[in-house]
């Protein structure tokens, strides 16, 4: 072995983290200009200005040529480290969904050790599973029963009466004490189930639209929004849960009683309350607005909209503080990272990303469960609200937010393709090539594969609107 | 590898001096990028690398008054952009704690990968001058001259450091490297 073949083995390793860049560097140029006259714009002395001018004149000399890739997050609110519920050991096991060739699709659980703890068959198939925002179970529909699963082990729980109908909305309580079922049969009703004592209750819901449904809880988990848009007037429900009690505490319907929303020109909605429960923030895939809704008034709080060339095809990443909206554009149509600051209501523009040779971009892995104006399966945000994740090509792609920088690239060379955060946000679960699961700490230590039975079609997750 | 020692260098040097920041910024342009990748070698994270050679940059700036008309530039440079690796190490040594390392990878297609990854996780373990003399050799292809001279080693004392280092990395020692 001689200096050369050593040489071939240290370039082979630092190559594959090495990412050419150029213009970047050259924007390193300008804004060192920009730092120049920031620090120096105080100093009186003839030399002192001097480097001022010359550090403009290079800005302006670069900038009409050279895209300053961090322009679009100037300006932009920092995250706040949100508060970790979900430390249960139930909350930190990733529930895959496995598309089986000899069966019904069904779900499998892995835990942190990267043991596989239960499979639920279900004949519903996975897409009728849902994750309680606690993330300790999983609840199964049926026909008269909603059967309640521990994601710890899998095993049956309990069980808990439904109303007949089909279910068109879900919702659980952030604390983990109701799920609320919105029931369409010959009219329509809120069901709430009580999931400690497994009581029920509901009320009934008149509404002219016969199309999106979505059902919003606030973040203290004491009143719950029903809105429905599509097929009919935008309406909006107000429901309150007080001793233990449901009740319609006010109602709106568009166009009535001097009551005007913002709406969506297709049934594909999905939404978020925000700001302590005071406004709501609803993102319609037909036509891309974003619109406000002030929940106290029950009035439309204006819109915006973000400028996708496909909205349809479009991923909305809520940040769990509640302050920023990433809309990432399917790459076929440009694959921008659209930003929205939901505190001032504004679009604060496409947010650079970082280059990645993964076909599809670096949110490809987004978008199977975006497909079709849906919502992607899994949010790759940490629970803390502070990183975001992204399965690549070549590994994990670990970024800050609100920008975007990346921070870290675990698992390099690794193809992985989705990502998903355990409760606690300590263990990264991702799907990769071969029908293996990846199962590593926040930092990618420890990492370990699982071999899955068969291909995962992804992720059952909490954060599913 | 470009270096600018040629008249028109040394030329560009006094009119950057000057403050003529376009010359500043001909200077430096052919040393950007091999500059980045020397400090990918050092900081393994292109990201945090990018931030070192920006500052780098600034900080050549301001010491343009110590390059001497007719001395190289790369090794100045580069001396300025180790030490910036250096300091950036100990501010974000926690953002490389980050950087993974798949050790109980099954057998598969990926073991290749797994051992370059072992790679990577041995020479993060290594103290900063040791690594410093690998990538600056082996990674950047400095002369040995050059890598003496950015260590501040003897040249003989650089090829002991590579062939130690080497040991560590459980790489075979190249067999030239202690003629």
């Amino acid at each position: 072995m001689n200096e050369d073949t050593a040489a071939l083995k240290v370039k082979a390793a630092l190559d594959e983290i090495y990412q050419p860049v150029g213009s970047p560097l050259q924007n390193a140029i300008a804004q060192i200009g920009q730092r120049r006259s920031h620090r120096w714009s105080f100093a009186g002395s003839t030399a002192v200005a001097f480097v001022v001018l010359g550090a403009v004149a290079l800005v302006a000399t670069l900038g009409p040529h050279i895209p300053d890739r961090r322009a679009g997050i100037t300006g932009l609110p920092g995250a706040t480290p949100q508060p970790i519920s979900r430390t249960t050991s139930a909350a930190q096991v990733a529930w895959l969904s496995i598309q089986s060739q000899a069966s019904q699709p069904y779900v499998i659980g892995v835990d942190p050790s990267g043991n596989v703890v239960g499979r639920i068959d279900s004949s519903s198939g996975p897409s009728g599973l849902r994750r309680s925002a606690d993330g300790s179970q999983l609840f199964v529909p049926g026909g008269e029963n909603i059967t309640a699963y521990s994601a710890l082990t899998g095993k049956v729980q309990r069980s808990y009466s439904r109303l007949p109908g089909d279910i068109v909305a879900t919702a659980f309580s952030p604390d983990g004490h109701w799920l609320a079922l919105l029931i369409s049969s010959r009219s329509r009703s809120l069901q709430l189930i009580d999931l400690i004592t497994g009581g029920s209750q509901s009320v009934p819901v008149s509404s002219a639209g016969r199309g999106g449904s979505l059902a919003m809880f606030t973040p203290d988990s004491s009143r719950l929004f029903l809105l429905e848009d599509w097929g009919g007037p935008l309406s909006i429900y107000a429901l309150t849960l007080t001793g233990g009690r449901v009740h319609v505490t006010a109602s709106a319907v568009d166009g009535l009683s001097g009551h005007h929303f913002s709406r969506c020109n297709g049934p594909a909605a999905t939404g978020k309350v925000i700001a302590n429960g005071a406004t709501a923030v609803v993102f319609c895939h037909s036509d891309g607005v974003v619109s406000f809704i002030d929940l106290l008034k029950l009035e439309g709080a204006g819109s915006v909209r973000a400028h996708q060339r496909s909205p349809f095809w479009l991923a909305p990443i809520f940040t769990p503080d509640g302050r920023l909206l990433y809309l990432h554009q399917l790459p076929a149509f440009g694959d921008t990272m659209q930003l929205l600051d939901l505190s001032s209501r504004r679009l604060q523009g496409p947010v650079p990303l970082p280059a990645d040779p993964t076909p599809g971009g670096l949110f490809a892995s987004l978008l199977t469960g975006a497909y079709a104006g849906g919502v992607a399966s899994t949010v790759p945000i940490a629970p803390d609200g502070l990183t975001m994740y992204s399965a690549v090509s070549s590994g994990i792609v670990v970024m800050r937010i609100p920008d975007l920088k990346v921070v870290a690239r675990l698992a390099p060379g690794m193809q992985c393709d989705e990502v998903w955060v355990s409760g606690d946000g300590h263990t990264l679960y991702v799907t990769s090539a071969n029908s293996r699961l990846l199962v590593m700490r926040e930092d990618g230590s420890d990492l370990h594969t699982v071999s899955l039975p068969e291909p995962s079609n992804g992720f059952l997750t909490s954060e599913r609107a | 590898m470009m270096e600018p020692l040629t008249l028109a260098g040394t030329e560009l040097i006094g009119r950057a001096r000057r403050g003529e920041v376009k010359a500043f910024e001909d200077l430096m342009a052919p040393l950007l990028a091999p500059a980045h990748r020397l400090a990918v070698g050092l900081l393994q994270d292109p990201q945090l690398a990018e931030d070192a050679v920006q500052e780098s940059c600034l900080r050549a700036w301001r010491r343009l008054g110590q390059l001497r008309s007719g001395n190289p530039v790369r090794p100045w440079f580069f001396a300025i952009v180790v030490n910036q690796c250096r300091d950036q190490q100990r501010g974000h040594w926690w953002r490389l704690q980050r950087v993974h390392d798949p050790l109980r990878w099954s057998e598969g297609p990926e073991d290749e990968a797994v051992r370059r990854a072992d790679l990577r996780a041995a020479l993060r373990r290594l103290n900063f001058r040791d690594r410093q003399v690998v990538v600056l050799r082996l990674y950047a292809d400095l002369p040995w001259a050059e890598v003496a001279s950015l260590t501040r080693l003897t040249e003989a004392g650089a090829r002991t450091r590579m062939y130690r280092a080497l040991q560590k990395l459980r790489l075979p020692e190249p067999e030239e490297v202690l003629t």
